[in-house]
């Protein structure tokens, strides 16, 4: 059976003859129950892993726990329940959240005191949650007073399985429910539980029933096997209830202006917030999601202007406020007090926010999955259309906007990716082995390991290289004393405890969210305008001008945690914004964007008028007039610039256009016109930035969005971009990658966040805290060290996440395969100083990062000369 | 300069100076819950046995801070030490330290190995030269009879931004005037410390008293590229960030 598509939807009576009475009797209070219990509840109850998937608000959760329930109540009339816990429910949400309590704990409550249930006397059934804010004194009395049903988060659950008396209450657990499961399994966090539940697994003597609960993303069958993970080398078991669509939604697009060429952003902008105003004053509540925490801020105080909107029935909603202040507005946005409320993306999640008339996206949510949750919020009953409006002042925002309208209404959605193999995660779980028994099997270990489908391929050798460096394993001569978590015994290929800590470091320093200490900046007139990375403002001096949400501002000073700028509108950014905030483009929708930009070139060579082509765009993406004349006539500047340069193609998904343009500063700039997503085009960009740095013995700058790249080459050099698209080829881009991204700011940073998960740094170590910038620090002087290392485990790691996981290798590598086997092609302009439009956003970006192959004599003469042509323009 | 590499080479005496380099730093990290393979020893080795090759020096003086210390060094923990000194002699150069704040503990052990230690200054007379680590005030010049003043401690380094504004960090050499002596400060031996930035950081934060909140901004760096290449910049005051 392995993973297959439940193909049954049973009917109410059906479904309800199979719970326990005293279940089916509080359920049939409801008129109908939903798709998704329909499907789903039978299945649980035959105890078969199920991955439910369908939109928020349409009562996934109460589907998982009925049959749950159903079960433990059949139990507890018999006087039959023990003490020790048969549901562990893990969601990545700590604040657990008036979800547990609207669909566990009220029916919970509903069903065993009902008369009938009071009549015959059951057992009661406990409910507790276990989080990393539970005190000791809770704790104990979970252990004297087993809870039956366990609310926990991936951390705690991994520290749990290894606590000495608390492990005794999870010898037979029965069913895990993994909630917000779409959130979890794209990044290292649920790497991590996928191993724990592989971990959790390998302590029962019977399979555990898995439950996925999940929004609507693809693929699904990944995420089921994610969830369900593989038995030797067989995939297990797993129904997937796809019911992803029963929601009806609507979005529109909508521009401020029509002609977003021509206006200037101040009349844009003007004209966007009033249109917002127009919206919320239309509609009864209204959500906003702005993609950063500055961008909410501005909206609410913008809409805040005027008078219209009382005060108290506007407020914002993100991660840099107040958790009391979070909850107020949640509450009140229940109880329907409040107009509008602006977010970045705190509210995306499943917390119940009540009744939303509309939802407004400023921006582009850079994903059809994003776009759908967000949209989703609205109209939060099931038979309710969720209404959102996509509204944007930049060209390719718009753009974008377009097609993703266009693809919802489809029905198509774009693929999230799941990492696989991190060996800093793999560290941190095999410190947790060792302290949850005395004596491994290495070989035992790793079969359990390979038991997660995030670690379905992970190399022998790569398993051995940890045990190596965890070991303490890795020194370059003999004679030093050894340092080490474990021992590992490679004759007998065994392993276990060694350091006498081990236990309290594994719990204190568990986990794989990344800390980070963040900046606030604020003008020198005390307004806040948005965070910083401290890493970042390490690399700040006097002077230099940055990008920030979008605007460029000029460094003053930096006093504690907080930053003074001033605003410094129209500079270039003298430094990389290495440190972008922004949420990358997919590349399936990346694809879409390209294809459309195809087919309205095919119309525009059918000479169709503008009137028409708006027309088309319109009803094509259901765009309002604004957003569809402000497309029609992007692309009609496109077509026109093309066409008087004599070429026959235009920048689509399969025609990279490629621009040899010339600045002001006469510096050669080699744009590439893809729209693959930001993840693709950083991986391209530095294999080309690296080339181009070998030929000509020069740094270079590189400028990256999702809708291209540009690749700066100071003043004196250049190189014909033919050249350059012939000697790339698809097999060159990892090791000319991996070459280019040593000694990177985000190569220096990820190392410190994976050194940190790989407990090779420690967070908490006797009692103290070792500060971020302590940490940072170490890694910066570590990493030059560790390259002379063959095989350093956490040093691949650092390289593997940022090539796959922050940029993606092995897109840029099929794309250029493509270009080689000719279902793409690339197109190279003539030598210009004027930049095709498409390119205008692009140019007007600060610079991302610098690749310098350099030798390392060469920079230090190229560094003198700077530094005397410095003095020259001094006046000396 | 002894080449591309943290040493100066004194022709008079036929000696490289070399200073601070912390062998064992690495297990400081360790007790701070950082885990750092030990891999710097190697790295320190050459770059102290090449320039003595280079130059077949009968001399090295150690500038202070051979060992890092942290507490009561365990027996293994000397290996790299006794190394060190028996490569040296292997070569036949003989080995001297110029006692360093770090160097507490060491003292027994470099007895019975022979060593000669310097305790607080090693004055070269015939040079005018006095070697001194650079944690204490030196002996004023008069008294000494020399004008030149040789320190490490501060671990020197220097700050550059290249023509696209991204920042570079070299170790340096700093060369110039301070009150009556011609003061050089040797950077670190260390790969495992960069040190001082002394563009970046106030006067008032530097390590050494002979440095602390004084005006070096005619002072020459000249910027280290180990192994590679080493180059004379224009005065401190040009890089003013």
């Amino acid at each position: 059976m392995t993973i297959s598509t439940a193909r049954k939807e049973y009917r109410r009576e059906q479904v309800l003859s199979s719970l326990d009475p005293l279940v089916a009797d509080w359920l049939s209070q409801f008129p109908d129950l939903t798709p998704s219990q329909k499907y789903a509840i039978p299945l649980i109850l035959s105890r078969t892993s199920t991955l439910i998937a369908s939109p928020t608000g349409s009562g996934k959760t109460l589907s998982a726990f009925l049959g749950i329930i159903s079960e433990l109540v059949k139990l507890a009339k018999q006087n039959a329940l023990e003490p020790r816990v048969y549901c562990i429910y893990v969601s990545p949400l700590r604040s657990l959240n008036n979800d547990i309590q609207k669909n566990l704990l009220q029916p919970l409550r509903a069903i065993t005191m009902s008369e009938s249930a009071n009549s015959e006397g059951i057992q009661e059934i406990r409910v507790s949650v276990r989080t990393g804010d539970t005190s000791a004194q809770e704790r104990a009395k979970m252990l004297a007073k087993s809870p039956h049903i366990l609310i926990t988060t991936p951390e705690s659950l991994a520290i749990m399985i290894t606590a000495p008396k608390f492990k005794n209450k999870l010898i037979d657990v029965r069913w895990v429910i993994v909630d917000e499961i779409h959130e979890v399994c794209s990044s290292k966090r649920g790497v991590h539980l996928s191993v724990t539940l592989e971990r959790l697994q390998n302590m029962m003597s019977r399979p555990i029933c898995r439950i996925g609960l999940s929004a609507t993303i693809q693929p699904l069958d990944d995420v089921a096997r994610f969830l369900v993970g593989y038995d030797g080398r067989k995939e297990r078991d797993c129904v997937v209830v796809d019911t992803r669509f029963a929601k009806p939604t609507s979005i529109t697009v909508s521009s401020p202006v029509e002609d977003l060429i021509h206006t200037s952003p101040s009349i844009s902008s003007a004209e966007l917030y009033r249109r917002m105003k127009d919206l919320v004053t239309a509609n009864r509540t209204t959500l906003i999601f702005t993609n950063t925490r500055a961008g909410a801020e501005r909206s609410a105080f913008q809409l805040s202007k005027g008078g219209s909107l009382n005060v108290d029935e506007l407020s914002v909603h993100h991660g840099s406020l107040s958790r009391d202040h979070r909850k107020e507005v949640e509450d009140r946005l229940k109880e329907g007090k409040m107009r509008a409320v602006v977010t970045s993306t705190s509210l995306e999640l499943g917390i119940d926010i009540g009744s939303i008339d509309l939802v407004i996206q400023v921006g582009s949510p850079k994903s059809i999955s994003r776009c759908l949750q967000r949209v989703g919020r609205a109209g939060h009953a099931l038979d309710r259309v969720s209404k959102g409006v996509l509204i944007a002042t930049e060209r390719d925002d718009i753009v974008e906007n377009a097609v993703i309208a266009e693809q919802a209404t489809k029905g198509k959605l774009d693929r999230i990716y799941i990492p696989k193999n991190c060996l800093d995660v793999l560290s941190q779980h095999i410190v947790g082995m060792a302290v949850e028994r005395s004596q491994w099997t290495a070989s035992d270990a790793f079969h359990v390991i390979r038991r997660s489908f995030c670690y379905r391929s992970l190399r022998k050798d790569d398993f051995l290289n940890v045990l190596k460096y965890l070991s303490g394993g890795y020194q370059s001569l003999e004679g030093f004393r050894v340092y080490g978590k474990i021992w590992y015994d490679k004759v007998e290929g065994t392993f276990g405890r060694k350091a006498k800590l081990l236990r309290v470091i594994y719990s204190t320093n568990i986990g794989t969210i990344p800390d980070e200490v963040t900046i606030k900046v604020y003008l020198l007139s005390g307004k806040w305008i948005g965070t910083i990375d401290e890493t970042f403002l390490e690399r700040l001096s006097k002077g230099d001008i940055f990008l920030l949400g979008g605007r460029t501002y000029e460094f003053r000073a930096a006093r504690g945690f907080k930053a003074y700028v001033v605003r410094k509108e129209g500079s270039k950014p003298t430094v990389p914004s290495w440190f972008s905030d922004l949420l990358p483009l997919s590349f399936d929708l990346g694809e879409e964007i390209g294809r459309f930009r195809d087919d309205v070139y095919q119309k525009l060579l059918g000479g169709l008028s503008d009137p028409d082509l708006s027309t088309f765009i319109s009803k094509r993406t259901n765009s309002d007039n604004n957003a569809a004349t402000a497309i029609s006539g992007y692309f009609r500047a496109q077509f026109d610039f093309i066409r008087t340069l004599g070429l026959d193609s235009f920048p689509t998904n399969k025609v990279i256009f490629v621009e040899d343009y010339r600045d002001f500063e006469n510096r050669q700039n080699i744009i590439f016109n893809c729209t693959y997503g930001r993840r693709i085009n950083d991986a391209l960009s530095r294999a080309y930035a690296h080339l181009v740095s070998v030929e000509l013995n020069t740094g270079v700058t590189t400028t990256i969005r999702d809708s291209g790249f540009m690749l700066t080459i100071p003043e004196g050099s250049v190189i014909n971009p033919q050249k350059l698209v012939n000697i790339l080829q698809a097999n060159q881009i990892r090791p000319r990658l991996l070459e280019a991204i040593k000694k990177t700011e985000i190569v220096k940073r990820r190392f410190r966040h994976c050194a940190t998960r790989a407990l090779m740094m420690l967070k908490h170590y006797k009692g103290r805290e070792i500060r971020i910038a302590r940490r940072q620090m170490n890694a910066q002087l570590l990493l030059p060290m560790l390259e002379s290392l063959k095989d350093f485990p956490i040093l691949k790691e650092t390289y593997r996440e940022v090539i796959e996981d922050v940029m993606d290798v092995s897109g840029a590598e099929s794309i250029l395969a493509d270009v080689q086997n000719g279902t793409r092609r690339i197109l190279i302009g003539p030598k210009t100083d004027v930049p095709s439009p498409f390119s205008h956003e692009l140019i007007a970006s600060g610079f991302s990062d610098q690749v310098l192959m350099m030798d390392r004599k060469n920079l230090l003469e190229h560094l003198h000369e700077s530094v005397l042509r410095r003095i020259g323009n001094d006046g000396r | 300069m002894a080449g591309p590499w943290p040493a100066l080479y004194l022709d008079d005496e036929d000696a490289i100076i070399a200073s601070d380099l912390h062998i064992g730093l690495e297990d400081e990290r360790e007790l701070m819950g950082i885990h750092t393979p030990k891999t710097t020893f190697p790295q320190i080795l050459e770059q102290v046995l090449t320039p003595i090759k280079h130059y077949n020096a009968k001399r090295i003086v150690i500038l202070g801070d051979l060992k890092h210390e942290f507490g009561r060094p365990s027996e293994p923990e000397w290996w790299g030490v006794k190394k060190l000194v028996k490569t040296i002699r292997e070569m036949g150069c003989e080995p001297e330290l110029v006692r360093g704040n770090h160097d507490n503990y060491i003292m027994s052990v470099l007895s019975d190995l022979g060593v000669k230690v310097h305790d607080p200054a090693l004055i070269l007379a015939d040079s005018e030269c006095v070697l001194m680590h650079g944690h204490t005030v030196p002996p004023p010049p008069e008294i000494v009879r020399a004008r030149i003043l040789i320190i490490g401690h501060e671990h020197p380094s220097i700050t550059v931004r290249d023509g696209l504004g991204v920042k570079h960090r070299y170790k340096i050499f700093l060369s110039g005037q301070i009150g009556a002596y011609h003061v050089i400060v040797l950077p670190s031996n260390s790969p495992f410390s960069f040190g001082s930035d002394m563009n970046e950081t106030s006067p008032k934060h530097r390590l050494s008293p002979i440095l602390k909140n004084r005006d070096l901004s005619e002072m020459i760096p000249y910027l280290l590229e180990i192994g590679i290449a080493v180059k004379e910049f224009p005065q401190m005051k040009y890089f003013q960030l």
